[in-house]
């Protein structure tokens, strides 16, 4: 399931595939939800693409910089560091959605 | 000297203080995709009107509402203290007073708006309150709010956390909040979610969506949806503690403040402290206002104000805020809680005028101040609120060098007592500070180059 998240193209690919899950077993501490959790879930927390925060919570633990230059391509990491959304912009746009998926 | 001051009931405020009203200059109107400003009726399936009103409002002051300040009465008005013993180990002649906002029942500011927002919703003939939670505190607030308004409080708790950090669950549950574990299978978002992930530990993204869809999709219209920061109604609320703050320095005899300081994240306790000292500011007093955010990510000290896309793909409205721009790249930092893309617009408008400073500071400095902090005045503060304290440190260092006996005011807007791990990584040097280089920051400038630029409406005053 994992495997579409890897450097497109790569012919490193299947190492890259046992490399990219090297890290979950580790433990940090999420500011986002405010307690330790393990890095896997760091990697898979935005419907499974990393956290945006992933390199502010995991620099001093591993060289996550490096992980996520190997396992992202620059188009990729641009979507996992895009900044937050301002609340009011995500809310209107959560209430479209939300009604969307309700008439369907 | 008096080292708590304290007011009765009967003195509480019995107004909030709206400084939309005051603006020198107004505030941009948030903007669509479509480059139109987004209008209070698109809110209107989430919120109820009477809150919407006062997210829109532009009335000075606005009365509160007594039954809301009858549950305030439990733990406000809260103490101002006289931080005498942090003085004496600083050896400064500055008097810092300190508003503390720990005393409520859930730890922190955010039961002030919580209160609030639960009676207008009850008062809308709202009958259930939806939000999101990571590990509760603003679950935990709101559920507390719910419970003595007699409101069902439905809070969808990110799964992982759910499973992991029960306390703050259980707080929820004495106060009778749903919680559920998110993704649930109660909502389209959380079912969706689970058939593609089943073992996922979830997101707040995802609890999001499923607080927001219970409130937009429930046909009785007796839903709502709740928020703990950001928006201007949640800074209304909070004002109570400028208000409260304002009357205890007069009854100590204090005519003066010379500086207030907040922590700002997403702006609402340092707007609740510093507002009405804003106002007396544009009236023409001399006053240093400070929110200070953490040095790594420098939004409104070094970013300019424009409009900004909060996403990369440009689909999300434009709004106008401090920015490093859309693509900016947060470089490896751990900055404690309170990186934000944006400020809060109101906070934001106030630092274009110049009527508040912000201030950046190292979290190492932080950490120390807020060691010293407890070990004089005894109060762990939450990660956040040791900025606060870093601050009103600093200057009153600085009346020391100047010799000048100035009166420092800052908020200590909760305790860190379910938050001990940023201090223990601090006892074991884990931590590490990170200053953005300029070249950083002018290249993530780059990108908001040829996207509307507002015109910054400034007087000049300040």
């Amino acid at each position: 399931m994992v495997e579409k998240y890897f450097r497109r193209g790569s012919p490193l690919r299947n190492i890259i595939t046992i490399m990219i899950d090297e890290h979950d077993p580790k433990k940090g501490y999420c500011r986002k939800l405010g307690h330790y959790i393990e890095f896997k879930y760091c990697r898979l927390e935005n419907n499974g693409i990393p956290c945006g925060k992933i390199l502010d919570c995991w620099f001093k633990i591993f060289p996550v910089e490096e992980f996520v230059d190997s396992n992202y391509t620059d188009e990729e990491k641009m979507l996992l560091f895009k900044p937050q959304a301002p609340k009011i912009s995500s809310l209107i746009e959560l209430i479209e959605k939300a009604r969307k998926a309700s008439k369907e | 000297m008096a080292i708590k001051v304290l007011l009765n009931e009967d003195e509480i405020p019995r107004q909030w203080y709206n400084i939309a009203a005051d603006l020198p200059s107004p505030m941009l109107p948030p903007l669509g995709p479509d480059g139109k400003p987004i209008s209070p009726d698109m809110l209107a399936p989430v919120f109820p009107m009477n809150l919407i009103e006062q997210e829109v409002s532009q009335e000075r002051w606005i009365d509160i509402p007594e039954e809301i300040l009858e549950i305030l009465y439990r733990w406000r008005p809260s103490p101002l203290h006289r931080a005498k013993f942090l003085e004496e180990a600083l050896g400064t002649p500055a008097k810092i007073y300190y508003k503390n906002e720990s005393v409520s029942p859930a730890g922190s500011h955010k039961t002030n708006t919580s209160v609030a927002q639960a009676w207008y919703n009850k008062q809308f003939g709202i009958e259930k309150i939806t939000t999101e939670t990571g590990a509760g505190q603003w679950g935990s607030a709101l559920s507390f709010a719910c419970a003595l308004l007699g409101l069902e409080c439905k809070i969808f708790m990110v799964r992982i956390s759910f499973d992991q950090k029960p306390f703050r669950k259980v707080m929820m549950q004495v106060w009778d909040g749903n919680c559920v574990a998110s993704p649930s299978r109660e909502t389209n978002a959380g079912r969706e979610i689970l058939e593609k992930f089943p073992d996922t530990p979830g997101s707040l993204g995802i609890a999001i969506s499923e607080a927001i869809e219970q409130a937009v999709t429930d046909e009785s219209g007796k839903t709502r949806y709740s928020l703990g920061s950001v928006l201007n109604h949640v800074l209304l609320h909070q004002t109570i503690i400028g208000l409260e703050a304002k009357k205890q320095l007069d009854k100590i005899g204090e005519k003066k403040v010379d500086v207030v300081i907040g922590c700002a994240g997403g702006g609402s306790n340092f707007a609740g402290l510093s507002f009405p000292f804003v106002l007396d500011k544009i009236n023409g007093a001399e006053i240093d206002v400070i929110p200070v955010e953490p040095y790594s990510c420098p939004t409104m000290t070094k970013g300019p104000f424009a409009y900004d896309h909060g996403d990369v793909a440009k689909m999300t409205p434009l709004l106008p805020m401090f920015s490093l721009g859309h693509d900016f790249i947060p470089p490896p930092i751990h900055a404690g809680g309170l990186r934000y893309h944006g400020m809060a617009p109101l906070v934001s408008q106030l630092a274009v005028e110049g009527l508040i400073t912000p201030r950046a500071i190292h979290q190492l400095e932080c950490y120390e101040a807020a060691v010293m902090f407890a070990r004089t005045e005894g109060i762990i503060c939450a990660p956040e609120t040791s900025h606060a304290i870093a601050a009103a440190i600093q200057e009153a260092k600085k009346a020391k060098e100047e010799g000048e006996e100035k009166v420092i005011l800052f908020n200590l807007s909760g305790h860190g007592l379910m938050d001990l791990q940023g201090y223990s990584s601090f006892f074991d040097g884990k931590l590490k500070d990170y200053e953005l280089p300029q070249e950083e920051i002018d290249r993530a400038l780059k990108a908001i180059e040829g996207l509307p630029v507002p015109e910054i409406s400034k007087t000049g005053k300040w």
